[in-house]
């Protein structure tokens, strides 16, 4: 299966008291629905907010439509997530997460990531400083499974391999958006430098490629992604990998961290868990 | 961009070329193992001079089905007894791809089930790990001998029967081949839903296309001097050329445009017949010694399935950027020689 863990949400969505209008969700809908189409089977819808995460950021998905050929990780009435990490998805249908990715510029901001408590599929932070980026990576943060890096801007820290082969051993991935590839010239050249940066770090190794993108053009199949790995010499091996295996022990990690005691003991999700049956317990509750 | 990044060494990733030059009256059959050991073909292309090839095609090669089946249908003793036993049985999952999805297929005795991690640790049957992806653990292979051990009474069947209605219980559609086991032609398959459906053939004529004289090297020894790898590219460029119809063997592209020359041309009226759909490895074998006894030069090639679990003698295959499994041969029936040429992407195990 290939997985694309970065849909965006409109930057407004991340504000406190922001929201998603209809014609935004519509787009959203589309890319997810091309996503599919290009042979991806897991997606996920990226909320990214700036500073301390605060319970109103939840309220930004009461308001998810239907969407056609997916299968939804959380129930869109109440908002709670259902089924496993890994549960299968059907035959031409997409499974749809929910990540965050929480823009960090001082280290308090990153503890307040605790409180998602399993609300979110995927955790993602994008550091902002080297203190930030070494915070990251080396577990002062427990709900961490991604590590977020703009592509398209120069960063003010260096990619220190001694600190990201930390992120590596703690099991959480790097992230490699595609997006600002397609974008004009002077970005098109940061990228190459960051994302070139990142696979010298990693050298290959727990790297995820999503796309970043906001409207059904700038996704990509994921064999154009591995021919675009090419430049940053990742084989396609490690480019498959990177859209394939690594996005799925990303999802591993995260649900290992939030719904497993200690990676041994799971709750087994019941046929009441699906969507179908919570809707049934929440009319039968009224 | 820095070329001193120590990135990991490649162990498959790249395509291989096998080429190989067979006595016709040889014991060894190599021309002949080559086609029949590769099950799953969906394409062949025959370029000769003869105008009669479609009607030997047509005379091996016929029609397949479009079946919609769950697997414990497969290992039903009645279906096993009915089908797999009787006649050559041949099945892929549809619309499925090998590096992304579970595939199923059965190659005429074999169950053979290509699936990735989530459903090999739910589904309970013992397999080993896939050698492609190069990572090992992240795609698994069950295979379950139909013609071994599926009898109710045992354990392991009703354990195989149990896991598979349990954990891959839903139907999936399946492309079913059912052919005679000695001949090749097509044989009914009578399963409830089956729809027929006829394999496309495309017949052109190409007068006076440029065909080269196979090298007296090629044809005489097996010594692989650049000469004789030169020679060998070349025939295998202008085979593939033949069969895409280019311009540049017809005869008729612009200088400007191509670059390409045909090696030591010879101007021929030739007919390239083109079949697709599920094509027998029996069926096309019996083609080609008909083609054979006819004593005339001729050339073939054969596309594997992309997305077929296996290729030649059961080697494990798989989708890297690419998933050729195919092949063509040179025929020289009056040398009584064969050049074959077995091109394999870079994830088969066959390389």
């Amino acid at each position: 299966m290939f997985y694309d863990l970065n849909i965006p949400l409109p930057e407004a969505a991340g504000k406190a008291g922001g929201h998603v209008s209809s014609q935004e969700w519509a787009q959203i809908a589309q890319t997810v629905e091309q996503a599919r189409v290009l042979g991806y089977s897991v997606v996920a819808l990226n909320l990214t907010l700036q500073g301390k995460l605060a319970p109103e950021h939840l309220s930004v998905w009461n308001t998810t439509p239907e969407f056609k050929n997916a299968q939804l990780s959380w129930d869109r009435a109440t908002g709670a997530r259902v089924g496993g990490a890994t549960r299968s998805v059907g035959r031409g249908k997409i499974r749809m997460l929910r990540r965050l990715t929480a823009v960090i510029g001082d280290a308090t901001q990153g503890h307040s990531l605790a409180s998602v408590d399993g609300a979110y599929d995927i955790v993602a932070v994008q550091p902002t400083n080297d203190a930030m980026l070494l915070a990251a990576c080396n577990g002062t943060w427990d709900a961490v499974d991604i590590v977020a890096l703009d592509m398209g801007q120069r960063w003010n820290f260096v990619a220190k391999q001694k600190v990201v082969t930390q992120a590596l051993a703690l099991g959480v991935s790097l992230e490699i958006m595609y997006q600002p590839a397609l974008a004009g010239e002077k970005t098109r050249q940061q990228w190459v430098s960051n994302a070139a940066a990142v696979v010298r770090a990693t050298r290959g190794r727990s790297v995820i490629w999503t796309s970043a993108a906001r409207r059904a053009l700038d996704l990509r199949a994921p064999y154009d992604i591995a021919n675009l790995g090419e430049v940053l010499q990742l084989n396609g091996d490690l480019s498959k990998r990177a859209l394939a295996a690594n996005a799925r022990a990303a999802l591993m990690h995260a649900f290992t961290r939030s719904s497993t005691l200690r990676a041994v003991i799971a709750p087994k999700h019941s046929a009441a868990d699906e969507p179908e049956g919570l809707a049934k317990k929440a009319r039968m509750a009224r | 961009m820095s070329s001193h990044i120590p990135l990991p060494k490649e162990k498959h990733n790249k395509s291989k070329l096998f080429v190989t030059r067979s006595h016709l009256l040889s014991k060894k059959h190599e021309h002949s193992k080559l086609i029949q050991t590769h099950p799953f073909n969906h394409q062949i292309s025959i370029i000769s001079q003869s105008t009669t090839v479609r009607e030997t095609l047509a005379k091996y090669i016929g029609s397949y089905y479009n079946v919609t089946l769950k697997l414990s249908d497969f290992i039903d003793p009645a279906f096993i007894s009915n089908y797999i036993k009787r006649n050559t049985l041949i099945a892929l999952s549809s619309n499925r791809y090998i590096d992304a999805d579970d595939v199923f297929a059965i190659d005429g005795q074999k169950l053979i089930l290509s699936v990735g991690k989530d459903t090999y640790e739910t589904l309970g049957l013992v397999g080993k790990s896939a050698q492609f992806p190069v990572e090992r653990g992240s795609r698994f292979v069950v295979e379950i001998d139909l013609l071994d051990c599926m009898d109710p009474a045992k354990k392991y069947y009703q354990r195989v029967h149990n896991r598979l209605n349990a954990v891959l219980n839903e139907p999936m559609e399946f492309l079913v081949g059912y052919f005679d086991k000695n001949t090749g032609t097509p044989v009914t398959f009578d399963i409830p839903g089956a729809t027929i459906v006829t394999p496309q053939v495309d017949t052109r004529s190409v007068p006076n296309m440029l065909v080269p004289n196979v090298p007296e090297c090629l044809i005489s020894t097996n010594e692989q001097t650049d000469t004789w790898t030169e020679h060998a590219h070349e025939l295998f460029e202008w085979i593939g050329l033949a069969t895409s119809c280019s311009q540049a063997v017809a005869g008729t592209s612009d200088e400007q445009t191509s670059a390409y020359t045909v090696p030591e041309p010879t101007s021929k009226d030739m007919h390239i017949v083109t079949v697709r759909g599920l094509l027998s490895a029996t069926a096309i074998h019996s083609v080609i010694n008909e083609l054979v006894a006819a004593h005339t030069e001729f050339y073939v090639c054969v596309w594997g399935f992309d997305d077929a679990p296996v290729s030649w003698n059961s080697s494990e295959h798989n989708f890297y950027v690419s998933g050729e499994n195919m092949y063509a041969q040179a025929y020289v029936p009056h040398k009584n020689c064969c050049l074959s040429f077995q091109a394999c992407g870079p994830w088969d195990a066959f390389s």
